[in-house]
């Protein structure tokens, strides 16, 4: 039985007592061969990597780019894969040779990375097996095999370089020195004094979900960083979808999750809509289960009660083995919390950026803490600081030391400004009000937050942002591609209600729909500034929804069954494709063309098409309507 | 719960009739890696040879309920069938409207843990060949992951028969494509990989069943065989039989595994005389069709009993070329005499070349051995043996031609003859 307290304390203070560079906190890490670094499933096996296997990896990794390309000094090298173990040994692996690692964030646009590459004068990319159009060479790291002598001395590279998130598509690099990342992780002594779920092990295990990918700061900092240094294991999704998600975390027994928002609050969406399918009395039966926990949890019991007693809801959700989830990376709803908490899971919020890390998180065991919307207080590496304007301001040692903008290095001022509105109560616990750049003065000469009103919003679209448009509160509500004029008209409809219900004050005058992204695909979040640069470009198109007559398309979707229409054409010669036509009977495909056909259409919607025994589902028609259900 | 409760009566009830009717023996790729046995779900795929496969198939699981993907048709036949096949865990498969309904079915059966039995070929295959396979189960395989695993079975159903079934080696299809969403190409080279696999483990069969068949120690159907071995063995007290070049401790006599024994033939008694010299094995003599004459039932059923191997050698007969393969294969000793009949005049003839096709088919070695009557006394002999050795090694090729298989007989004849002129040396 592993002694956790003994094995914290002695890791920090190995830590605490090193040099603090990256290669001392691989050393530390990677202490223990025979821990498990990570797992993934393939369905029904769980394949584990151990330390040491990891450890031998690197060592081949390093040995292999220090032989084959000996002019690689001191330079970045890209890590064009996925979150992944092999992510992981390339990390370590490009430190480990004297060089420097560049974490692309490959859902980019690939002319923004080839920008970004070509700043840091980038030359090689490690990738494994997939290849991208980087304007780099790529090597794959399954030909660095060569094992190191036992007695090679490998010189370590200590400075690291990321790129902020997907939401403003700038030309931000931020970079990392060994010792900033330690400051960081040596708050591990503060979290788990004031929160010991953290270090809560399920069946002798503590394993994170890596759902948010590891070059974002947030799955860098807050999973790999902090856990690796006590040997924990990550456990890598085979997909991002739902179902494979509660699969995973069920059958590893994942017992921290982190993620962003957007998980949660779909999470939430999901759940209550599952519970409304089933029938009023059942919804009624889920809200006053969900009040009951919240009550018994405000009166100071365990939340595990709260788990036990809600057994049928959490064990179709995550099971018995999550103690401790975070969110961070944009605001959380406070419904969203409340309901999480309430079901035995304990949602925390956090607050960082890329820019200076992870730098507070709740740590409070007291439900009202919880799910206040607060996010805690500063971690001891940092301050905090609020400005005359209200703007949050971030010293530490654990933020960034250089920034690079648009080719430029920015050498950071002693205060980070965050360009967050943010305040504080009285026992220290600090809250964001809003981006600065996008409080909007009210009619009343009131400072209003467009995340406030967002967070009273449940609007069942892609995306939908408030902002300040033409000085006037502006609703901007992003609509599927495929979604029927029927569907619009409703929404358009359910958001009137709310906004009602909003006091006038801050309740947006201008509604807009729009089929077009309000950002980038992977954004966790709109960016207000970046979705007024967008509509200044008329890259984004907004239409009138009274325009819209919602009884002209009682059929088919038209654009789900062009889409179709396109996708079947890949498969067979006829043409033109007949809407009526049965895919295997008129089309001449076989069961085979169909099962790649089903994997198109999945991939293509973002659905998972059931194989149905009407004849008509086999129809492009059908199989339209069948999309149609499934995107509402 | 009713539904649970009938399927196991009727399985509790119809096991005797399985038992008598359906006599199973199997064999396994890796017994440590996938036997009878299987813990969690699994997609078994099977060759489809007969009707009565899903009844073997329910049997092959002990305490574990399988599901089947049946065809529309059984539902169709009768009702009752229908409700029938639905209760002992048929998942209906509707070939004729195309429709795929019973993949979210199957693969609802598989995240619970069951196992789920697939015939890919859709239909029974009455010509003995494996037809093409449908990819349904490794779309449902890569979905799940659960392993698929491949079972030939021989279709040799009968109440006085024995089904052969080979258990295959677990194929997990994440192993060879870790795609989410593979591509066409992938799940129908994946789908061909195991039907190859299938085929493989087809022809091993065959492999196992000669080894099964020529090498049991004890076994009721060699009865008059091994009474026949008794007796002749007997004849040794009223023989004088000595052998020559036997080797250390005999071992030249007492061969392990396959062997062809080349002879020289002058008397109707040589089978006899070499089998009373390997008494300590089985062996097959190949006989000429002329021994077996119509007139003698009694006699063609000893003979056959006895270990003869009719040979037609007027004709191309593939059947006795097959039969002396199998025995070969199964490790069983072949008698040949390459002459192809008797010279009693002992003049050693012309060496047909069949002997060393079967010993390339088969990699077993050749022993040329010298049969030397002493004198008119028909019971005064002596052996001379010669040292076994494989085509391979007496020509150096892999693969030989017909001018190295004459070679090697001639290689053959001029042993035996050498043997000759030592023999009349001595004399």
């Amino acid at each position: 039985m592993e002694n956790i307290r003994l094995l914290v304390k002695t890791r920090y203070e190995a830590l605490k007592n090193s040099a603090k560079d990256f290669e001392a906190f691989f050393n530390i890490s990677f202490s223990d061969d025979s821990k498990i670094i990570s797992e993934k499933n393939d369905g029904y096996r769980i394949f584990k990597t151990t330390y040491g296997d990891s450890k031998k990896r690197v060592r081949q990794i390093a040995y292999s780019l220090n032989k084959d390309y000996p002019d690689l000094k001191d330079q970045y090298i890209g890590i064009a894969i996925d979150s992944s173990q092999e992510w992981i040994d390339a990390y370590w692996g490009i430190l480990a040779s004297g060089n420097k690692p560049y974490l692309i964030n490959h859902r980019y646009p690939i002319e923004l990375t080839n920008k970004i590459l070509s700043r840091l004068e980038v030359k090689y990319c490690l990738r494994y097996k997939q290849s991208f159009s980087y304007q780099t060479e790529q090597i794959d790291i399954r030909t660095l095999t060569e094992d190191a002598p036992e007695d090679y001395v490998f010189t370590w590279a200590n400075e690291i370089a990321l790129s902020t998130s997907a939401t403003t598509l700038k030309e931000k690099i931020v970079f990392y020195k060994g010792q900033e990342l330690a400051e960081n992780v040596l708050n591990a002594d503060y979290l788990l004094n004031h929160n010991s779920r953290a270090k809560k092990h399920y069946k002798g295990s503590l394993k994170l979900l890596v759902f948010i990918p590891l070059y974002h700061i947030f799955g860098l900092v807050a999973i790999m960083t902090w856990f690796s240094l006590f040997s924990r294991t990550f456990v890598f999704l085979r997909d991002y979808s739902a179902k494979t998600i509660l699969k995973t975390v069920k059958k590893h027994g994942v017992t921290h999750i982190f993620a962003v928002p957007l998980f949660w609050h779909t999470l939430d969406k999901e759940l209550r809509k599952t519970v409304s399918k089933m029938g009023k009395r059942t919804e009624k039966t889920f809200n006053n289960a969900v009040a009951m926990t919240s009550k018994l949890q405000k009166n100071g019991n365990n939340i595990d009660y709260s788990r036990n007693l809600l057994k049928k809801i959490t064990n179709q959700l995550f099971g018995p083995s999550v103690y401790f989830c975070i969110t961070g990376g944009s605001y959380i709803k406070e419904d969203t919390l409340k309901l999480i908490n309430a079901l035995g899971y304990p949602l925390l919020n956090g607050y960082g950026m890329t820019e200076v890390s992870i730098t507070s998180v709740v740590l409070s065991n007291r439900f009202s803490d919880r799910v206040s919307g607060s996010i805690g207080k500063p971690l001891p590496s940092v301050e905090y600081k609020i400005a005359e304007d209200g703007e949050l301001l971030i010293r530490g040692a654990s933020i960034s030391h250089k920034l690079m903008i648009n080719g430029e290095i920015v050498e950071p001022k002693e205060w980070f400004s965050t360009n967050d509105i943010a305040r504080v109560d009285e026992d220290g616990n600090y809250y964001i009000l809003g981006r600065k750049d996008d409080i909007f003065i009210g009619e009343n000469g009131e400072n209003i937050s467009p995340d406030d009103i967002e967070k009273n919003l449940q609007i069942n679209a892609a995306r939908y942002c408030v902002f300040e448009y033409n000085d006037k509160l502006t609703l901007a509500i992003q609509v599927s591609k495929y979604a029927s004029n029927e569907e619009i008209t409703s929404i358009y409809k359910d958001v009137k209600a709310q906004l009602d219900k909003l006091d006038s004050s801050s309740r947006p005058t201008h509604l807009l729909f729009t089929r077009d992204d309000l950002a980038n695909a992977n954004a966790i979040k709109v960016s207000r500034q970046g979705l007024k640069r967008l509509i200044e470009n008329n890259e984004v198109s907004f239409f009138d929804v009274d325009s819209l007559d919602s009884n002209a398309d009682l059929g088919i979707n038209q654009a789900i069954l062009d889409k179709l229409i396109s996708i079947v054409e890949e498969f067979t010669s006829v043409r033109p494709i007949d809407p009526k036509a049965h895919f295997m009977v008129d089309l001449g495909c076989s069961s085979l063309d169909y099962f790649t056909l089903v994997s198109r259409i999945n991939t293509e919607f973002g659905v998972s098409m059931p194989y149905s025994d009407q004849y008509d589902n086999y129809t492009v028609q059908g199989m339209a309507k069948v999309v149609e259900e499934l995107l509402a | 719960m009713i539904s649970w409760i009938l399927y196991w009566f009727m399985r509790v009830t119809a096991f005797p009739l399985y038992w008598i009717y359906i006599k199973r023996r199997t064999y396994y790729e890796d017994k440590k890696d996938t036997n009878t046995h299987i813990k969690g779900p699994a997609i078994v795929v099977l060759n489809h040879r007969s009707l009565k496969d899903l009844m073997l198939v329910i049997f092959m699981f002990p305490f574990r309920k399988v599901y089947c993907q049946m065809s529309e048709a059984v539902y169709t036949t009768n009702k009752y069938l229908g409700w029938i096949m639905k209760t002992i865990g048929g998942v209906r498969v509707d070939r004729k409207n195309n429709e795929l309904s019973f993949m979210d079915k199957s693969e609802e059966l598989l995240e619970k843990g069951k196992i789920l039995v697939v015939f890919p070929e859709s239909k029974v295959s009455t010509d003995g060949q494996i037809k093409k396979f449908a990819p349904s189960y490794v779309v449902l395989a890569q979905k799940t992951g659960v392993p698929i695993i491949p079972i030939y079975g021989d279709g040799n159903y009968g109440l006085f028969k024995r089904v052969h079934v080979t258990i295959g080696k677990k194929i997990f299809i994440y192993d060879h494509c870790e795609d989410v969403y593979p591509t066409k190409a992938q799940i129908d080279s994946l789908n061909k990989m195991v039907r190859r696999k299938v085929m493989v483990m087809g022809q091993e069969q065959q492999h196992l069943k000669n080894v099964d068949q020529y090498q049991k120690t004890f076994a009721l159907r060699y009865f008059l065989k091994d009474l026949g071995r008794l007796i002749v063995y007997s004849f040794n007290l009223g023989f004088r039989l000595k052998l020559v070049n036997a080797g250390e401790k005999k071992n030249k006599i007492k061969p392990k595994g396959g062997l062809i024994i080349v002879a020289n033939h002058t008397r109707f008694i040589d089978p006899l005389v070499l089998i009373m010299a390997y008494w300590r094995r089985r062996v097959y003599c190949l006989t000429g069709e002329a021994v077996f004459q119509k007139k003698y039932p009694v006699r063609n059923f000893l003979l056959k009993e006895l270990g003869c191997i009719r040979i037609d050698r007027n004709a191309n007969d593939q059947d006795a070329i097959n039969n002396c393969i199998n025995v070969l294969d199964g490790g069983g000793v072949l008698l040949v005499f390459p002459n192809g009949r008797i010279h009693r005049d002992q003049t050693i003839d012309d060496y047909k070349s069949g002997a060393a096709l079967l010993a390339s088919r088969t990699g077993v070695p050749m022993q040329p051995i010298y049969i030397h009557n002493q004198s008119k006394k028909w019971n005064k002999v002596k052996l001379y043996l010669g040292e076994p050795k494989t085509v391979k090694e007496l020509c150096d090729k892999e693969y030989p031609s017909v001018e190295d298989l004459n070679s090697v007989m001639d290689n053959m004849f001029t042993q035996i003859a050498s043997f000759k002129d030592e023999a009349e040396k001595e004399k």
